[in-house]
């Protein structure tokens, strides 16, 4: 599975498991199979081409929320899946940290999925899969999902209001 | 990085690790055959000597000393009240070789160099059917997640202050004990979904390496 | 051995190492010989994770203090510390941890106060004296008879901690049961 699917978690700090930036994304080519040092070679390199050769040797403690979160998505993507799933991935993030994260992904060639609880961050993806309890209740352009989906929440945040009336 | 790891270029810094490790378990099995007040008073000069070479820090470190002489007093005043004071004296002088010896390696050889060169020790565990590398993967998540459960642990004692004014307490640890164990099961997942201990294509490397100091 | 132990052991073993940084508490009436939160993790150790993950966190613990990690109360570290007297105790360690995990697993039945304060007071004094004072008997060419004296000044300290560890134990199993490992 891990080859075809890299999965991103919510929580930026547990999720590498290395103390240094470059052993946790050479660990994904061990991982893989590649020797330790070929590792860490293709590692550097990896980092270099994404624009976060400075950050190769900090300890992934002292790196932003962002940075960490940017790491971990790196660390997934070294192993080249087909499907990139990132489960609310923005949700600890600040403003700029949540743009730059999505900068990033959107411009990945992989298939992304992405799962989040806030609508603006949806913006620019192709569709959207709305589940609700479980069922898939909707699956559309983000336009229209969006509009039934606001048109959901007024109705329902409109029922409480009458009731508060009574 | 942590680590008590002393950063330099000597003599000792450049012999590999595992000769250093084995001149200092054959040190110990010597000197243990030795009852000689004068042999050992001789091998602490030799070993203060080799401190002496890695410059002033070098010495500094000899501060060691300092948290271990109540301890080592200690037990010469029980040398004394049993009557064998005479017989203790080399007996103190000998720990304190050893330990200014052992503490010598760890201060010039790097975590990543000592782990490598007691990997071999591990290879037994393949004959039992369980991985070498394992035990590679849970030094390095051990130093990934030391600080930051301190980070942890140091917030929850100020917030525990700032409501109590109390700065411990027993009942910091229950909730610390059970978010540990959240957070390693979060952490557990990414590891799985990376393809878990085993790698992905049977014997896999590990890039072990706390590399910067 | 399943990925979910094995981190569950190193955050274990970072958890120990986290409470090296806890300043040592002086209990006045017992004369002062402070007591450390460090010890009481490692008791812990086997009463949370049972014996085998139990033991292996304080092993595992014990291995990045070999290795130069300054983990040890007090900021201390490396092969040094191996080398002290006291190294029988840091021994006993990971064995006490065994025994005080297998003490609860071996007492479903007991309340959970009992079982931890049992195990504890085995497994976290009795084990690791055992190893402990042989250890200091050995190192400073001391008669046992001398270093178990020598020793005892830390008993009462560790007595308070037994209680502690009980009522630690008692809480998790309250606010979290799936958390005791030992009993699940």
């Amino acid at each position: 599975m891990p080859r075809l699917v890299g999965v991103v978690f919510q929580n930026p700090d547990l999720q590498a498991i290395f103390p240094t930036v470059e052993e946790e994304i050479a660990f994904g080519l061990t991982q893989l199979g590649r020797d330790r040092r070929e590792s860490r070679d293709e590692a550097l390199e990896f980092l270099a081409i994404h624009g976060c050769a400075q950050l190769a040797s900090m300890p992934i403690a002292e790196l932003s929320e962002g940075q960490k979160q940017l790491v971990c998505i790196l660390s997934v993507l070294v192993m080249e899946p087909r499907l990139l799933v990132l489960d609310e991935p923005l949700t600890s993030l600040d403003l700029l940290a949540t743009r730059k994260i999505r900068e990033k992904v959107l411009s990945l060639p992989q298939k992304i999925v992405m799962v989040s609880h806030d609508f603006s961050h949806f913006e620019g993806f192709d569709r959207i899969l709305w589940l609700e309890e479980g069922r898939l209740r909707m699956d559309g352009p983000p336009y229209e999902v969006l509009r039934a989906f606001e048109a959901d929440i007024d109705r329902r945040s409109g029922v409480k209001l009458e009731l508060a009336a009574l | 990085m942590i680590s008590i790891y002393l950063q330099g270029d000597s003599w000792l810094h450049r012999t590999p690790a595992g000769l250093k490790l084995l001149a200092v378990a054959v040190a110990s099995l010597l000197l243990f055959q030795v009852s000689s007040a004068f042999i050992f008073a001789a091998c602490l000069a030799a070993v203060v000597g080799c401190y002496a070479t890695l410059g002033r820090s070098g010495l500094e470190r000899l501060a060691l000393l300092r948290g271990l002489s109540v301890l080592l007093g200690v037990l010469l005043l029980l040398h004394w009240v049993s009557g064998t004071f005479w017989e203790g004296v080399p007996v103190i002088l000998r720990l304190l070789v050893l330990i200014l010896a052992a503490n010598l390696v760890s201060i010039t050889t790097r975590m990543d160099d000592m782990l490598e060169a007691v990997m071999p020790l591990f290879k037994p565990l393949e004959w039992v059917g369980l991985s070498a590398r394992k035990p590679a993967l849970c030094v390095a998540l051990v130093l990934r997640f030391a600080p930051y459960m301190m980070q942890i642990l140091s917030r929850m004692r100020e917030a525990y202050q700032a409501r109590t004014g109390a700065k411990n307490s027993w009942k910091l640890l229950p909730p610390l004990a059970i978010q540990c164990l959240r957070m390693s099961d979060n952490v557990a997942d990414a590891l799985q979904a990376r393809g878990g201990s085993e790698g992905l294509s049977g014997q896999a490397d590990i890039p072990t390496g706390p590399r910067a100091v | 051995m399943a990925d979910r132990s094995l981190v569950h052991i190193a955050f274990y073993a970072a958890l120990i190492a986290a409470l090296g940084l806890v300043p040592p508490v002086a209990i006045p009436f017992l004369g002062g010989v402070p007591i450390t939160a460090q010890t009481l993790g490692v008791m812990l150790a086997g009463i949370m994770l049972g014996p085998v993950r139990g033991g292996l966190a304080v092993l595992l613990f014990l291995f990045l203090v070999a290795l130069g990690a300054p983990f040890l109360a007090g900021g201390r570290g490396g092969l040094g510390v191996f080398a002290s007297p006291s190294v029988g105790f840091l021994i006993g360690w990971p064995v006490g941890a065994f025994v005080a995990g297998w003490i609860m697993r071996a007492t479903p039945g007991m309340n959970i106060f009992a079982s931890a304060a049992i195990s504890a007071a085995v497994g976290g004094i009795l084990v690791v004296y055992l190893f402990g004072i042989p250890g200091v008997a050995y190192m400073a060419n001391l008669p046992l008879g001398t270093a178990a004296v020598g020793s005892a000044i830390y008993i009462p300290g560790d007595l308070v901690k037994v209680v502690l560890a009980a009522l630690i134990a008692q809480t998790i199993a309250r606010g979290l049961p799936g958390a005791m490992l030992s009993r699940s």
